[in-house]
């Protein structure tokens, strides 16, 4: 393959973050053929979404060039690219919810008539490419109104009426469920079929070698490896991605059991249905399932930063009354939020800044605040954890992903919590980060706390709990120990 | 419970807007259970409409309530139209062109004989006008003119500042002769239509006392401003002894500064003078203080003027000429006749 | 290369400051009187009404809002401050009380654009609308005059040559920015404005803070409401009429974010100093009122800009 007959090739590719001390991608080289599917592989992390956001035209380059048919791309907006004929199916859509599912599908290229809107027109098409797709729905519906998948398919809807000889999805499976996924993969192959060249991107191997002609995988930001699909085990191509014996990664499991710390009871709120659990002292648990289960949910309930409408929570046998996070973290647990830009920090604060936050009572007499007492503490921890950062007066926005989940780690230890609730703790942070929170995990229980870890990377929660819940529609559908814990039993009861 | 507390909360201020909503637009929620009644009233009228004339309605729309001035002169055109047994409307105009537009059409709606307008703007009104005069109603500019009005009744904002211009020059060439005085002006140059008062105030201060120097002329029209410009001023000109105002509340803020700076010990050898003839104003006057003049715009007197010149026109058709409102200069000699 | 940095950062710091200090060395050459002691105490004076809001606004928009009404808090205190006074009540308690009206209002603020997650700008545009209101109910339009002459030391008073309203502007920022810097609650309304919901879920109290933040607001406003009634020594009700603008804008030139989180308030001083010094450099220099529109303007624009192209450079 080379550039010649590459509907897509890419030399040299570089990206920088400002304030980034290293680049999100750098000297990546691939060509896509015509009508070829494509699949891109890395972990977390490892440079996918950025290279896809300069394909598309939302992120600039920082060295190198995109040649697209033939010619040198600049697309200065998704805009401009949707017009050349390259689209993009994000993870989180890229449609405006307020407006209608025809509106979103002929956003940009509406068809008039006599100057005005010709709605009717537009309707019509609309049902008949969502039609074609497989997909009934009224398409006059506003699009915050959908269902994910409908959503995503209105997206794709958008791609074709858009004319795109390339489309390009990221983690397209995500949102959907099982059955749902299968209709997508019909679609997919449907368009491929008729004509359109595919990038497709996932951390699911299966939903890889079920579609692509060829798997580039990245790592750190390297394009590693590309491997034709027939050619390659699953077992080569985790070993590309993580850079190592995956085993290697996790530290050994010790569990000497404690008494119980926490007991809830029974716990309801808005998806999430009757959940009750115990969790000891010295204890990681993991709670497992599909992106939507209740899991995320279950802890903001716990947490008090969602309203429970019932159940009961104790905390050393003890009935604690919590219905806020102020609540809870008086009581001793400590949440790392999903979500770290938008729930985690303040990115345009200080890293002492988001430090001291949740300790600022501790460090404050009648109002005001012990800086001294807080900075050195700050600065212990900041050296144990191996922050890289200039010093602690750096803005949280500047830091890389796994700098900045290390800052929001920080900020709990300060806190000193009983037990800590870590949502997906090492999602978008590079593999040496992600070991050295695994280690911190494993100290934190060794000390005596309690850790609940949600992840959805199945070998990360084999790796580091010590028993596993499962959940499914807001509902605990299991629970496995031990030996018990494997990819196969965890997936069996998450759907 | 939590929820159930906020519904309520939500309901109430639902309830609390509603009531609000009723008290702002209070006028069209009178009008229409009247619009209701109408088809009864007229058959009541036409009965005995040869028995009684219905009292006439008049409406006036005020550029502003903000103002004293404008609420005394819409206070004195209702006792006044009240007192011949007409029915009055006023309404705030607030200042907005579009506002006054609307308000207009709701007269002619209302079927108004009269209506009184003190712009906000000379221009925007006239198609307004224009419908209400073909509906039959007589229309009357106050203060400002506009296109398609019948009668135009002001204080021409020329003569108004020309009033206090005189008056300080003349106390000028009485009490400092020929020296060159240096004088401060604070006009209002802000809104156009007032920028010709500025211009009266100088040339009057000119006319009778061709040796003072006016040395600046700063805008201020709240005491607040009025305070800074005076503070400024003598920084740069300290020989300031005369100082006239577009206002009261301006001439009133360089008098805390004269007052404040010991400026005027000799109460004699400063002048001070203001207009709108204010409480505040016409007490300093009396007291003999540096405060030595304010001008009496007639506001409680222009509310008759204006009904009378409306009725004049019902009979004798438009006025071409301006209608001018009288004017008081009030000084130390006759500041009694305006205390209260 | 480091050097050029490490200037233009310097620079980009202190912008606010440059544009200050060259206006004074411009109105200093451009006009003789304008550099002298009295002229100073005249800026100062001049400016601690707005300036003294400013300190107030601040807060407020550091949590990411807005108060829009302050210019109605400015009215209304002044006339019930008057009217009591009028009514026989002692200045003091006449003071307390007008500033327990003001305190009100930062709570009903407060109330409707964190319990109702309202707009802030749209829930203090209809209280100003409603203070203003109040203003004029409570003198039918009339201007209230002739309090006791001890009521005047507030506004006119001096501490040696220093008028009174100056030393209470700088009082108030002094002690502004010992609760920014130094206290829970300080750090706690710049972390609400920098992400509120990533704040909330540290366990600190949103309500609380942005309670306090309103009420500290118009409680400053009121104070200055009061410096203002007592200088102007009448109580009118259209006083502090569109004063809103100047404070946001002083607060803005100096370096708040209006989307909140980010700004010093020695930064909103030297804001609120530079449209002070503007504006009387100008009437130094005889500039004619509508130039000095203007001119304000073109400063305005200008400062902003030259803040953001060296804070992101």
């Amino acid at each position: 393959m080379d550039a010649k007959n590459s509907i897509l090739s890419l030399r040299g590719v570089k990206k920088q973050y400002e304030g980034a001390p290293i680049p999100a991608i750098e000297d990546i080289t691939l060509d896509v053929g015509y009508g070829e599917i494509y699949g891109l592989v890395g972990e977390n992390g490892a440079g996918k979404s950025t290279l896809i956001k300069t394909i598309a035209g939302a992120i600039g380059l920082t060295d190198g060039e995109i040649i697209y048919k033939g010619g040198k791309l600049i697309c200065k907006s998704p805009a401009e690219a949707i017009n050349k004929g390259i689209g993009v199916v994000y993870q989180e859509f890229n449609l405006f919810p307020n407006l209608t599912v025809y509106e979103n599908i002929f956003f940009g290229i509406e068809i008039k008539k006599n100057g005005f809107l010709d709605r009717k027109q537009m309707i019509r098409k609309s049902q008949e490419i969502l039609r074609q797709l497989g997909f009934e729905l009224d398409v006059t519906k506003r699009v915050s109104a959908l269902s994910p998948a409908y959503q995503q398919a209105t997206e794709i809807a958008k791609c074709i009426n858009h004319n795109v000889e390339l489309m390009i999805m990221d983690e397209p499976s995500a949102p959907l469920t099982e059955k749902e996924v299968g209709k997508m993969f019909e679609v997919v192959r449907k368009l491929n079929q008729s004509g359109v060249t595919i990038i497709y991107i996932s951390h699911k191997l299966n939903e890889i070698f079920d579609l692509t002609d060829r798997i580039s995988v990245l790592r750190d930001g390297h394009l590693v490896h590309t491997f034709r699909t027939e050619e390659v085990t699953e077992q080569e191509l985790i070993r590309e991605m993580v850079g190592r014996e995956i085993t290697e990664i996790y530290p050994e499991k010790d569990f000497r059991s404690g008494e119980v710390i926490l007991k809830v009871e029974n716990l309801t709120g808005a998806k999430v249905h009757g959940v009750s659990f115990e969790l000891k002292r010295g204890e990681v648990l993991g709670f497992g399932g599909l992106v939507g289960a209740g899991r995320t949910e279950t802890m903001r309930l716990l947490f008090g930063a969602d309203r429970k409408t019932g159940g009961t929570v104790y905390i050393n046998d003890k009935k604690a009354e919590i219905d806020s996070p102020t609540d809870a973290i008086q009581n001793g647990i400590g949440l790392i939020p999903e979500d770290r830009k938008q729930q985690g920090l303040v990115l345009n604060k200080s890293i002492f800044f988001n430090c001291l936050l949740p300790s600022i009572g501790k460090y404050s007499r009648s109002g005001f605040i012990r800086f001294k007492e807080a900075r050195s503490d700050i600065g212990k921890l900041y050296d144990i954890l191996k922050v890289k950062a200039v010093n602690q007066g750096q803005l949280v926005s500047r830091l890389s992903g796994g700098n900045q989940q290390k800052v929001v780690l920080e900020k709990w230890l300060l806190r000193d919590c009983e037990i800590l609730i870590l949502d997906e703790p090492t999602r978008g942070i590079d593999v040496g980060t992600k070991q050295e929170i695994y280690q911190l995990i494993k100290d934190l229980a060794a000390q005596g706390k309690a850790v609940i870890v949600i992840s959805s990377e199945m070998p990360e929660l084999i790796g580091v709990s010590h028993r596993v819940i499962v959940m499914h529609e807001g509902k605990i559908t299991g629970e496995l120990k031990g030996d018990e814990i494997t990819q196969e039993t965890i997936l069996t009861l998450a759907s | 419970m939590k929820k159930r507390w906020i519904s309520l909360a939500v309901a109430s201020a639902m309830v609390l807007s509603m009531l609000s909503g009723c008290g702002s637009s209070g006028t069209e929620e009178e009008s229409a259970p009247a619009a209701e009644g109408e088809t009864a009233e007229e058959d009541a009228a036409a009965e005995e409409s040869t028995a009684e004339e219905e009292p006439l309605k008049i409406a006036y729309s005020v550029q502003t309530l903000d103002n004293e001035y404008f609420v005394t002169i819409a206070n004195g055109v209702e006792e006044y139209a009240k007192s011949l047994g007409m029915s009055v409307e006023i309404t705030n105009g607030d200042q907005d062109v579009a506002t006054q537009i609307s308000q207009i059409e709701n007269f002619i709606q209302k079927e108004m004989d009269i209506i009184l307008i003190s712009p906000v703007s000379d221009t925007g009104l006239e198609d307004a006008v224009k419908k209400a005069v073909d509906a039959g109603i007589t229309v009357i500019a106050a203060n400002q003119d506009f296109e398609g009005s019948q009668a135009f009744v002001t204080i021409p904002e020329y003569d108004l500042g020309k009033a206090l211009g005189d008056a300080c020059g003349q106390y000028i060439s009485e009490t400092f002769g020929d020296e060159a005085v240096d004088v401060l002006v604070l006009d209002y140059p802000d809104i156009e239509s007032i920028v010709p008062r500025g211009d009266g105030m100088r040339d009057g201060v000119m006319e009778y006392a061709p040796n003072a120097n006016i040395v600046q002329s700063i805008s201020a029209n709240t005491v607040e401003k009025g305070t800074a410009a005076m503070e400024t001023a003598i920084q740069k000109f300290p020989n300031i002894q005369v100082v006239i105002g577009c206002n009261d509340a301006a001439a009133l803020g360089a008098y805390s500064v004269v007052e404040a700076q010991h400026l005027a010990d000799d109460n004699e050898n400063f002048y001070i003078g203001g207009m709108d003839g204010t409480d505040q104003a016409l007490e300093l006057i009396k007291e003999g203080t540096a405060y030595k003049a304010t001008i009496d715009i007639n506001a409680a007197g222009t509310g008759k003027i204006l009904i009378d010149t409306a009725l004049q026109v019902r009979e004798s058709g438009p006025i071409e000429e301006p209608v001018s409102i009288p004017l008081n200069v009030v000084t130390s000699s006759n500041v009694d006749e305006f205390l209260n | 290369m480091r050097n050029m940095k490490n200037l233009k950062t310097f620079f980009g710091k202190y912008a606010i400051y440059f544009v200050l200090f060259f206006e004074i060395v411009f109105f200093s050459i451009a006009s003789p009187y304008f550099l002298s002691a009295t002229n100073f105490v005249n800026v100062l004076r001049q400016t601690s009404i707005v300036g003294i809001m400013a300190v107030g606004m601040a807060f407020v928009i550091l949590t990411g809002g807005v108060d829009l009404s302050v210019g109605g808090v400015t009215a209304c205190v002044g006339v019930i401050c008057a009217k009591l006074m009028i009514s026989g009540w002692n200045p003091v308690f006449a003071i307390l009380a007008s500033l327990a009206f003001s305190a009100l209002v930062g709570i009903v603020n407060a109330f409707f654009s964190h319990e109702f997650k309202l707009n802030p700008m749209i829930v203090t545009l209809a209280t100003l609308q409603i203070l203003e209101g109040i203003a004029y109910i409570v003198t039918g339009a009339i201007p209230v005059y002739g309090f006791t002459e001890s009521f005047k030391v507030i506004g006119q008073g001096h501490v040696g040559s220093i008028p009174i309203p100056i030393i209470i502007m700088i009082a108030l920022y002094v002690i502004a920015y010992i609760i920014l810097k130094y206290t829970k609650f300080g750090q706690s309304i710049y972390g609400i404005g920098g992400n509120e919901e990533a704040v909330r879920l540290t366990g600190i109290n949103i309500r609380k803070n942005k309670y306090s933040a309103y009420v500290l607001c118009s409680v400053v406003t009121g104070i200055a409401g009061i410096i203002l009634l007592s200088r102007t020594n009448t109580a009118q009700p259209s006083a502090g009429s569109g004063y809103e603008m100047d404070v946001i804008a002083g607060a803005v030139l100096g370096g708040i974010s209006m989307s909140g989180g980010e700004g010093k308030i020695t930064g909103v001083f030297a804001g609120v100093l530079v449209m002070a010094v503007l504006s009387n450099g100008m009437l130094m220099m005889d500039v004619s009122e509508y130039w000095q529109w203007v001119t304000k303007g073109i400063v305005m624009l200008a400062a902003i800009t030259y803040d953001r192209i060296l804070k992101k450079g």
